[in-house]
C-alpha cells in the first residue's frame, strides 16, 4: 500500500499551486514528442510520448480508499504487432499524421529493445482539486541496433529507422516536437552532426544530469517547409569509441538460486553506486502462492552487515486466492550492494492447474523499486506544464533528487511436475495385478486335479538307467 | 482303485464346473454393474418429455380490451344489455409447429360519469389529458371508447382515433346490428394497437426452423436479393435496398465484406418522424431548432401512415444493448467539428430508452474518431458538382470504419453503432444515392443489427473567408431525428397497419407510444419463448445423441427452470398479463442459454467410450478369456450329455 505514496506524490507534484489556476487547459489537449538519443555504442534510442488530457465530470473524493487499491501483473507476454495496433488506436491522429506516422510495426519490432506503456491517471484541474481531468500517456521506446540493420554504418536518419519521414504535425496536437540528445557532442561539432541544423536547443537536468537537446518543432512551419518533409539525420564524423555507458546510481538484479525441486531462494541485488550518498528504496514484491515463502529466512545484508529495513509490510498468500505481498523500505548505503534473499518451498499444484507446457516453468513477477535518487546536478524548479513530457516522467521532488521506479527482470521458476499419464498407468497396473491374482484363483478353483500314473519313459529316466547299468545297479 | 478314483475325479469335475459357473455369475451379476456404475458419467435426469411437449406448444395471447360505450353511441335497447363480455378468437396462421391463437377479450360496459364528461369535450387532446391522470393501465390491455355517431370529438371524416397511451376512440352507430358493427371496428383498432401477424412473423422468423414458411417475411432477413428489391418498390416510405444486385450479389457481398454482409436501408424524412422530434422539442421548450414540413405544423397529430416498415430490422433477443454514437472526422485539418452529444442524448435518446427500459438494459456512450475514412471512394457528379456514394457500394463502407470503432471490446452487450460522418473537404458535399440514383433525403442509411450512418455535410458558406480549420457545430436536432428514427427501426418498432379513416396521434416526449411498447413486448415475449424452446429442444437432442456428456445438477436445474418459465410465460400470456409474461420469457431465455452454454458439458467430450474400454482391457481380457472358455466347454459337454440319452432311447 505504501507504494501508492510515490504515486500520489507524483500526482501532487504535477498539481503544484498556480499551474492550473491561471489558464484553463483546452479540452482534449494532445501533446506529442519524440526523443532521439544517440548512444555511445552507435545504437540509437527513440522514445515516443503522447499525452492526451480531457475533462471529466468525476468529482474527486477525499483521500483514497485503500481497500479498492489493486495491483496486478502479468510477468511475461510475447510482444508482437498485435500489441501495437490497439495502442495506436488510442492516439487521436491514429497513425495518419504527426509523429505517429513513424509507428510502423515491421520496423519497431525489429529492434533490440522495445518497451511500450499506457499510463492513465486523474490530474487535478485547479489548486483546490475540485474537478479532475484524465490524463492518458502513451510511451514507446525502442533501441535500434546500429551494426545489424545499418550494415556496419552508424549514420542514422528517420527514414532509415522508421522507413518514413515526418510531413505534417497532427492537427489536433497543441505541441509536436522532436528532441535529439546532443549533450556529449555539443561542445565540439567534431563527433556528431545533426542535419538539418536545429533552430533551437533546450537545456535541462534530466535524471540528475545536465542534458542538451536539439529541438524541432513540427508546428513551426519553417521546420518542414524547406523540403516538405523532415528527415532528421545523424552523422558521425568520428566513429564513436566503445566507451562504457555511465552506470546509473540505482539498479537491481534478481535471480532464483537453490537446487532440486523442493526448496529454493529468491535473491534481489540492489546497487547504489553513488559515491557518498545513501538513500532509501521501497521494494515491492509479489510472489505467487505456489512458492511458499519462509518469512523467517528473510535476510537483508549490505556490505557484509545486516541491514534492518525501517518498514516491512507482509501479507501472506492464500492458496488459489492471493499471492504473497512483501513491501520493505530499505536504506541503501553509499556505493554498496544490498542483497535481499528469502527462501521458499515449491508447492504441488492440482494436475488440472498446470499450464499446457508445465516443464517450461512458471513466471514470477518482477519486484518494483521506487526511490528518490540523488542527482548529480541541482535541478532548477521548473513549470511542469511547460517542460517537455520526457522530463515529467521522472519528476524531481526537490532540487537534489528525482523519482525513479525500476522493475527487475521476471523470473522463471520450475515447479515439480507430476507424470501426467499417471492415472492411466495406475489403472493399467491395478488391472494387471487384479487379473494375475484372479487368474491363479480361477485356476485353483476350477481345475480338476487327478493323480497321473507315471509314464514309462522320459529322457532323464533313460539316461539314469544307462548310468545305473554302467554302475551295475538295477534300473528304475 | 479305478472306481473310487473315477468317482473322485467326477466329483472334482462337477465342482470345477460349478466354480466356473459361479465365477461367471459373480462377474456378470456383480462385477459388470459395479464397473459400469463406477466409471459412468454423471447425467442428471432431464424433463425430456416436457421439452418435447414445448415443441408443439400452443400459445394463446390474450388481449384484454375494455370497450366503453357513451350515451347515444348505440341504440337504447342495446345499452340495456350492458355490461357483458365478448371473446373474439382467431388463429394466427404461422407455418410453424408453434401455434399462436390470439384472443381479444372485449369487456363491454357503460361509460362512467367522468369518462362521459371527458368525451363530451371539444377536442380529442383535451379528452386525452383528462383521461391521462387516473388511468394507468396494465401493459397489454386496451381501452376503446365508443362515442356517438355525430360527436364532434373527431373530425367528421374520421371513424376512429388511436392515442399515444393505451386508449382509442371509435365512432358508434345507430343500427340494429350496432354491436356487431362496432365490434368489428373495435377489433380493427385493437389489432393495429396490439398484435398483428407480420410483427409476430418477423419476430419468429429468425428463431424457428423454416419448414413451410412462406418466403415473404422470411426473405429480407436472409440474403435473397430479388425479393428485397421487389419489396422496395412496393414501399411508400421505408425504402430498402441491398448493396448488391443480381444473383451473384450474395457471394460478392461475402467476398468483399467479411464482417458485414448486410442490407442497407434508407430512411426518408417521413412525415411520421417530424412530429416525433417536434413534440420532443415542444416538450422541452426548445423550439428554435424545430424545422418541420408544412404538414406537420400541428405538432402531435398526424394522419398519414406507412403500411409496412422494414421488418428485417429487428435486433435479436438480448438482455441489454450498448448504443455508441461516433463522430467521424476524417479531415481534422479542414474541419473542427463539435457536437453536443451529451445534451442530445439527455434530451432525446434517454427518454426513449427510459420508455424501453422493460425491454433491456441500455448503456450509451460516444466517441470522436479522427482520420476515420469510409472504405469507398465517393464518385463525382459533375451535374451538381457534388460527390455521391452509390447504393451498391454502401455495404463496403462499414468494414474499414468498424475496425476503428472498437466499442465491442469494451462491452458484453451487443453494440448498436450510430455514426455521424463529416466528409473531408475534398469530397464534400457528399450525398448518398438510392438504387434509382436519387439522393436520399436524410443522407443516411442503416443496417439491421449493426446501426446507422449519417453523412453530415458542412454548410459550404462556412468556407467563405475563414481559414482552415473551419469550426463546425453539428445541429443535433437534425442528427438525432434520424438516429432516433433508425433506433426505432432497429428495435423493430414498426409502424402499425391502421384501419382506414383513422386519426393517429404522434408519440409524446418519449418518442414511443405505450401501445407500441406493448406491441414490442408481445413480439419479444413470443420471440423469447421461441428461442427458449429451440434452445431447449436442441440441448435435449444433443444430450440424447452424445451419451458421454456430463450433465451436472446445476445444468439440470437450469433446464427445469427454463421449462417452468416457458410454461409460466405461456400461462401469463393466456391470461393477458403481458408484463409478467415478458419477465418469465426472459428468464426462460437466460436459463436455457445458460444451460446450453455451460462449460461443464464439454468436460468429458474428449474422453469417449472406446478409450474407456481400451484402458480397462488389461482387466477385461485376462478375466473374460478363461470364463468364456470354460463356459464354452461346459456348454459343449452339456450338449453332449443331452445327446447321449437320446441315442440310448
Amino acid at each position: 500500500m505504501a507504494a501508492t505514496a510515490p504515486l500520489s506524490l507524483l500526482v501532487l507534484l504535477l498539481l503544484g499551486p498556480g499551474v492550473w489556476g491561471q489558464t484553463e487547459p483546452p479540452r482534449d489537449s494532445l501533446r506529442e514528442e519524440l526523443v532521439i538519443t544517440p548512444l555511445p555504442s552507435g545504437d540509437v534510442a527513440a522514445t515516443f510520448q503522447f499525452r492526451t488530457r480531457w475533462d471529466s465530470e468525476l468529482q474527486r473524493e477525499e483521500g483514497t480508499d485503500h481497500s479498492f487499491l489493486r495491483y496486478a501483473v502479468l510477468p511475461r507476454e510475447v510482444v508482437c504487432t498485435e500489441n501495437l495496433t490497439p495502442w495506436k488506436k488510442l492516439l487521436p491522429c491514429s497513425s495518419k499524421a504527426g509523429l505517429s506516422v513513424l509507428l510502423k510495426a515491421d520496423r519497431l519490432f525489429h529492434t533490440s529493445y522495445h518497451s511500450q506503456a499506457v499510463h492513465i491517471r486523474p490530474v487535478c484541474r485547479d489548486a483546490r482539486c475540485a474537478s479532475i481531468s484524465w490524463e492518458l500517456r502513451q510511451t514507446l521506446s525502442v533501441v535500434f541496433d546500429a551494426f545489424v540493420t545499418g550494415q556496419g554504418k552508424q549514420d542514422w536518419s528517420l527514414f532509415r529507422m522508421f522507413s518514413r519521414t515526418l510531413t505534417e504535425p497532427c492537427p489536433l496536437a497543441s505541441e509536436s516536437r522532436v528532441y535529439v540528445d546532443v549533450t556529449n557532442y555539443s561542445q565540439d561539432n567534431e563527433t556528431l552532426e545533426v542535419y538539418p541544423p536545429p533552430l533551437t536547443t533546450y537545456q535541462d537536468v534530466v535524471l540528475g544530469t545536465r542534458k542538451t537537446y536539439a529541438v524541432y518543432d513540427l508546428l513551426d512551419t519553417a521546420v518542414i517547409n524547406n523540403s516538405r518533409s523532415l528527415n532528421l539525420q545523424l552523422k558521425w564524423k568520428r566513429p564513436p569509441g566503445n566507451e562504457a555507458p555511465p552506470t546509473p546510481f540505482l539498479y537491481a538484479q534478481r535471480y532464483v538460486s537453490g537446487y532440486g525441486l523442493h526448496n529454493g531462494e529468491l535473491s534481489t541485488l540492489l546497487y547504489n553506486t553513488h559515491p557518498y550518498r545513501a538513500f532509501p528504496v521501497l521494494l515491492l514484491d509479489t510472489v505467487p502462492w505456489y512458492l511458499r515463502l519462509y518469512v523467517h529466512t528473510l535476510t537483508i545484508t549490505s556490505k557484509g552487515k545486516e541491514n534492518k529495513p525501517s518498514y516491512i509490510h507482509y501479507q501472506p498468500a492464500q492458496d488459489r486466492m492471493q499471492p504473497h505481498l512483501l513491501e520493505m523500505l530499505i536504506q541503501l548505503p553509499a556505493s554498496s550492494v544490498t542483497k535481499v534473499s528469502i527462501q521458499f518451498e515449491r508447492a504441488l499444484l492440482k494436475w488440472t492447474e498446470y499450464t499446457p507446457d508445465p516443464n517450461h516453468g512458471f513466471y514470477v513477477s518482477p519486484s518494483v523499486l521506487s526511490a528518490l535518487v540523488p542527482s548529480e546536478v541541482a535541478a532548477q524548479p521548473v513549470d511542469w506544464e511547460e517542460s517537455p513530457l520526457f522530463n515529467t516522467l521522472f519528476p524531481a521532488s526537490d532540487s537534489s533528487s528525482y523519482f525513479v521506479r525500476l522493475y527487475t527482470e521476471p523470473l522463471l521458476v520450475s515447479l515439480p511436475t507430476p507424470d501426467f499419464s499417471m492415472p492411466y498407468n495406475v489403472i493399467c497396473l491395478t488391472c494387471t495385478v487384479v487379473a494375475v491374482c484372479y487368474g491363479s484363483f480361477y485356476n485353483l478353483l476350477t481345475r480338476t486335479f487327478q493323480i497321473e500314473e507315471p509314464s514309462k519313459g522320459g529322457l532323464a529316466r533313460r539316461l539314469a538307467n544307462l548310468i545305473r547299468r554302467a554302475r551295475g545297479v538295477p534300473p528304475l | 482303485m479305478a472306481a473310487p478314483g473315477a468317482a473322485a475325479t467326477d466329483l472334482e469335475v462337477v465342482r470345477g464346473k460349478r466354480a466356473a459357473l459361479f465365477f461367471a455369475a459373480v462377474v456378470i451379476v456383480l462385477g459388470l454393474p459395479l464397473w459400469w456404475k463406477t466409471t459412468e458419467t454423471y447425467r442428471a435426469p432431464l424433463p425430456y418429455s416436457q421439452i418435447s411437449g414445448l415443441n408443439s406448444l400452443q400459445l394463446r395471447l390474450m388481449v384484454p380490451v375494455t370497450v366503453v360505450f357513451t350515451q347515444e353511441s348505440v341504440p337504447l335497447d342495446d345499452q340495456e344489455k350492458l355490461p357483458f363480455t365478448v371473446v373474439h378468437e382467431r388463429e394466427i396462421p404461422l407455418k410453424y409447429k408453434l401455434k399462436i391463437k390470439c384472443r381479444f377479450q372485449k369487456a363491454y360496459r357503460r361509460a362512467l360519469d367522468h369518462e362521459e364528461e371527458a368525451l363530451s369535450l371539444g377536442s380529442i387532446q383535451e379528452a386525452e389529458t383528462m383521461f391521462a391522470e387516473p388511468s394507468e393501465q396494465a401493459e397489454g390491455s386496451l381501452t376503446v371508447y365508443v362515442i356517438s355517431e355525430h360527436s364532434s370529438l373527431l373530425p367528421q371524416d374520421m371513424m376512429s382515433y388511436i392515442g399515444p397511451k393505451r386508449m382509442a376512440v371509435v365512432r358508434g352507430i345507430m343500427h340494429r346490428e350496432a354491436f356487431n358493427i362496432i365490434g368489428r371496428r373495435v377489433i380493427q383498432v385493437a389489432q393495429a394497437m396490439s398484435l398483428t401477424e407480420d410483427v409476430l412473423a418477423a419476430a419468429l422468423a429468425d428463431h424457428l426452423p423454416e419448414d413451410k414458411w412462406s418466403s415473404d417475411k422470411r426473405r429480407p432477413l436472409k440474403s435473397s436479393l430479388g425479393r428485397v428489391t421487389r419489396l422496395c418498390h412496393g414501399k411508400g416510405e421505408g425504402n430498402e435496398l441491398c448493396g448488391d444486385s443480381g444473383a451473384g450479389g450474395e457471394s460478392a457481398c461475402k467476398r468483399f465484406t467479411p464482417f458485414f454482409c448486410g442490407f442497407i436501408f434508407f430512411l426518408k424524412h417521413s412525415v411520421f418522424l417530424i412530429p416525433l422530434l417536434s413534440s420532443l422539442c415542444v416538450h422541452d421548450g426548445n423550439q428554435p431548432h424545430f424545422r418541420g414540413e408544412p404538414s406537420s405544423t400541428q405538432p402531435g397529430v398526424q394522419a398519414a401512415f406507412d403500411p409496412q416498415m422494414p421488418l428485417a430490422s429487428l435486433t435479436p433477443v438480448f438482455i441489454g444493448y450498448e448504443i455508441t454514437f461516433s463522430l467521424l472526422n476524417p479531415d481534422p485539418k479542414s474541419h473542427d467539428v463539435h457536437w453536443d452529444i451529451e445534451g442530445a442524448v439527455r434530451r432525446y435518446v434517454q427518454p426513449f430508452l427510459n420508455a424501453l427500459r422493460a425491454v433491456g438494459n441500455f448503456s450509451v456512450d460516444s466517441q470522436i474518431l479522427y482520420y476515420a475514412v469510409l472504405g469507398v471512394n465517393p464518385r463525382f457528379d459533375p451535374a451538381s458538382s457534388s460527390y455521391y456514394l452509390a447504393a451498391h457500394s454502401l455495404p463496403h463502407v462499414i468494414n474499414p470504419v468498424e475496425s476503428r470503432l472498437g466499442s465491442s471490446a469494451a462491452s458484453l452487450y451487443p453494440v448498436l453503432n450510430f455514426l455521424l460522418y463529416v466528409p473531408e473537404l475534398a469530397h464534400s458535399p457528399l450525398y448518398i444515392q438510392d438504387k434509382d440514383g436519387a439522393p436520399v433525403a436524410t443522407n443516411a442509411f442503416h443496417s439491421p443489427r449493426w446501426g446507422g450512418i449519417m453523412v453530415y455535410n458542412v454548410d459550404p458558406k462556412a468556407y467563405n473567408g475563414s481559414e482552415l480549420p473551419v469550426r463546425v457545430k453539428v445541429d443535433m436536432v437534425r442528427v438525432m431525428e434520424v438516429f432516433l428514427a433508425q433506433l426505432r427501426l432497429l428495435f423493430g418498432i414498426a409502424q402499425p397497419q391502421l384501419p382506414p379513416k383513422c386519426l393517429f396521434s404522434g408519440p409524446k416526449s418519449e418518442g414511443i407510444m405505450s401501445w407500441e411498447l406493448d406491441r414490442l413486448l408481445w413480439a419479444r415475449s413470443v420471440e423469447n419463448l421461441a428461442t427458449a424452446t429451440t434452445t431447449l429442444t436442441s440441448l435435449a437432442q444433443l444430450l440424447g445423441k452424445i451419451s458421454n456428456i456430463v450433465i451436472k445438477d446445476d445444468v439440470a436445474s437450469e433446464v427445469y427452470r427454463a421449462v417452468a418459465a416457458v410454461q409460466k410465460a405461456a400461462e401469463e400470456l393466456a391470461s393477458g398479463h403481458l408484463a409478467s409474461a415478458f419477465v418469465a420469457s426472459q428468464e426462460a431465455v437466460t436459463s436455457s442459454e445458460r444451460a446450453f452454454f455451460d462449460p461443464s458439458l464439454l468436460h468429458l467430450l474428449y474422453f469417449p467410450d472406446d478409450q474407456k474400454f481400451a484402458i480397462y482391457i488389461p482387466l477385461f481380457l485376462p478375466m473374460a478369456v478363461p470364463i468364456l472358455l470354460s463356459l464354452f466347454k461346459i456348454f459343449l459337454e452339456t450338449r453332449k450329455s443331452w445327446k447321449k440319452p437320446e441315442k440310448i432311447d
